[in-house]
């Protein structure tokens, strides 16, 4: 308990307050020196950095969507299953129509991306109209997804030999030495905390995660939100899947967004313990993004064998629990 | 042990030529496919295939596809028995993993036939390759490029039973080139292909000096050549692997940075599951548990025309063969 003194005298500094703060950055902080010291002539340089935000670019995408839901307070389990539709719906259709035209790429994007959002409002509405568990629903609206990629696709991959070059800029190509991941992930990150920080719905979702119940008898409608939270996580996952087919330049059925979803989790949660502690944000998700990169870079740079980057990370996200939760325990 | 083993194989025979023939006197065979993990290319064709040729002989086929998952893929063989089929043919599925399916199907008195599977006891027969000795050609090819002497990487997934002995044919290799250092990756599964796109970028920006690598099987090829280009070292560094598939052979094709694969006939592999189905329900099993077949050695050279197939009949297996012709 802090107290305050009479006459000027001093105050107790407060560490819980400050680890739950500022501990998940503290982390990052120290993991990027450990690196840099132990990798000199690698780690720090411009190009691994690069590097890193290249690699966290997928999974920081579909995790800043993922932060809308949990705002609201929805959680939101098929955002793995859209990944994997976005990659390779847009890939096919563009094997399909066997145009490698700049607008035509544009098409098959924007096409995928609205599917995914009429997808994601088909959940949302499930939810919030239907008062069906969220975690139950999406999971649920996953199979669904999965099954009719699995069906469409036959399980077959599309190759690069038929994916056009000018969807395959997208993930592969840079604008002023920027890869164009991190460019996509850049401008996700500025719309959805200018979008959740600095507009009234964004600030109404806020109130409807804080108190369903008090948001409700604000005027604060609800469904609605639900709708708009699931539809910018589904375009998101979509979106985040298509960047993965076109660094990869391959659509494939399956496997690839189920790699994202816990991470994705993992780096929302990260975040939710970062300046904020307990509230999602968008500032907190992308640390939590950079954390996992800069765990996995960090240790696959020093050569560390792969068990211990999942061992690092699990331990790096209890102690960013416990950050998070030194406030309650503070309180109590 | 071995004569647990014997007994349980003899068991299985018996059992077999007791319930073959009166499989094969019905009008319509019924045989479940299983898979552990469908969407895998190599799987999907060797799947596929054994479809298409079961279907051709008139027989009913139904496909089960685990997604990953080997409780599911094993509950479905196990219904598959439970409702009479004649035959299960298990696509690389762990048959390790599988003993108790296996059991099911020799007390119902069905023929187990598998692909790429591995060795468990009381199967029918395995068809696949000598992963071993696959691994030691891609290896052996590999060092003579690198003249004995450089920098490896080696990205592998070690669980499955085929990929750790790829991985033993490499080691074996190496045991004599001592001049040659590698560095081991285990890819992580499932994510293999964004995994092993990161784990190379990485592994060039601290290791420039790459001047080769070993992927277990080819659906790490794509991410490799990827990173390896990204990183403008195309010239520099080449990749050899194993199975065959479109993808790899493509990029074999167009001179990247791929330079060979070890081909597996995976379409034969699908028709020879059936064959031995077939074969057993007339009361012949094969007398050995595991049935290879020859692949191929896939350069720039021998690499098909796009969209045609590899000529399993008449293609090479080693390099010097190239020469001598």
């Amino acid at each position: 308990m802090a107290t305050t003194e009479t006459g000027g005298a001093e105050t107790a500094f407060d560490w819980f307050g400050f680890l739950a703060r500022w501990g998940t950055l503290i982390s990052l902080v120290l993991l990027i020196a450990f690196f840099s010291l132990a990798r000199p002539e690698v780690f720090p340089t411009l190009r691994n950095t690069l590097n890193i935000l290249n690699q966290v670019s997928i999974l920081g995408i579909i995790a800043l969507g993922l932060t809308v839901c949990l705002v609201v307070g929805l959680f939101d389990l098929s955002i793995g299953a859209m990944a994997t539709f976005g990659g390779y719906f847009a890939a096919r259709f563009l094997a399909e129509l066997g145009m490698d035209s700049a607008w035509v790429v544009l098409g098959a994007v924007l096409a995928v991306l609205i599917l995914a959002m009429l997808i994601g409002m088909i959940n949302g509405a499930l939810v919030s109209y239907l008062g069906i568990s969220a975690i139950v629903e999406t999971l649920a609206m996953s199979f669904v997804v999965t099954g009719v990629i699995l069906g469409v696709s036959g399980a077959r991959t599309v190759y690069s030999s038929d994916i056009p070059e000018s969807f395959q800029i997208i993930g592969q190509g840079a604008i002023l030495g920027i890869p164009n991941p991190i460019l996509i992930m850049i401008a996700t990150a500025l719309v959805l905390w200018v979008f959740l920080e600095h507009t009234q719905p964004g600030r109404n979702m806020y109130a409807i995660g804080g108190n369903r119940e008090a948001a409700r008898l604000s005027g604060i409608n609800f469904q609605k939100f639900a709708l708009i939270a699931m539809a910018i996580s589904a375009a998101c996952a979509a979106l985040g899947g298509l960047v993965a087919a076109a660094n990869l330049a391959s659509g494939r059925p399956q496997g690839v967004g189920e790699t994202y979803l816990l991470n994705a989790f993992v780096a929302v949660f990260i975040g939710a313990s970062t300046l904020r502690p307990g509230k999602f944000h968008v500032f907190g998700t992308a640390v939590g993004v950079l954390l996992i990169g800069v765990i996995n870079n960090g240790l696959s740079v020093m050569g560390v064998a792969t068990y211990w980057q999942y061992i690092v990370q699990g331990l790096i996200l209890i102690l960013a629990l416990i950050s998070a939760s030194m406030n309650s325990v503070r309180r109590a | 042990m071995a004569i647990g083993r014997y007994l349980l194989g003899a068991a299985a025979g018996a059992a077999l030529g007791a319930g073959a023939t009166a499989a094969l006197a019905q009008d319509e065979v019924q045989v479940g496919i299983v898979a552990v993990n469908y969407n895998s290319p190599t799987i999907n064709t060797m799947a596929t295939v054994a479809e298409a040729t079961a279907k051709e002989r008139g027989w009913q086929v139904e496909v089960f596809d685990g997604q990953g998952d080997q409780v599911a893929t094993n509950n479905a063989a196990n219904n598959y028995i439970d409702r009479g089929f004649d035959a299960i043919i298990n696509i690389a599925s762990p048959n390790p993993q599988m003993t108790g399916v296996i059991e099911r199907a020799n007390e119902a008195g069905i023929p187990f036939v598998s692909t790429f599977s591995g060795l468990a006891a009381g199967i029918t027969a395995d068809i696949g390759s000598n992963n071993t000795a696959d691994g030691v050609i891609a290896t052996t090819e590999m060092v003579g490029r690198l003249e004995g002497q450089g920098k490896v990487v080696k990205l592998n997934w070690n669980v499955l039973p085929a990929l750790r002995e790829r991985d033993h044919g490499f080691h074996a290799t190496l045991e004599d080139y001592p001049d040659v250092e590698v560095i081991e990756i285990e890819v992580k599964v499932p994510g293999q292909v964004d995994d092993a796109y990161n784990q190379m970028t990485n592994i060039l920006l601290s290791n420039p000096d790459v001047d080769a690598v070993w992927t277990g099987w080819d659906e790490l090829v794509a991410p490799v050549v990827r990173a390896i280009e990204q990183a403008g070292l195309e010239d520099e560094i080449f990749v050899v692997s194993m199975d065959g598939n479109e993808e790899a052979i493509d990029l074999i094709r167009q001179g990247t940075a791929a330079e060979l694969t070890v081909a597996y006939d995976v379409d034969r592999m699908g028709e020879v599951a059936v064959d031995v189905v077939e074969a057993a329900l007339a009361g012949n099993p094969p007398s050995s548990r595991l049935l290879t077949l020859k692949p191929c050695l896939i350069t720039q050279d021998t690499a098909p025309a796009k969209g045609e197939d590899v000529d399993f009949a008449n293609c090479m297996l080693f390099s010097g063969e190239a020469v001598a012709q």
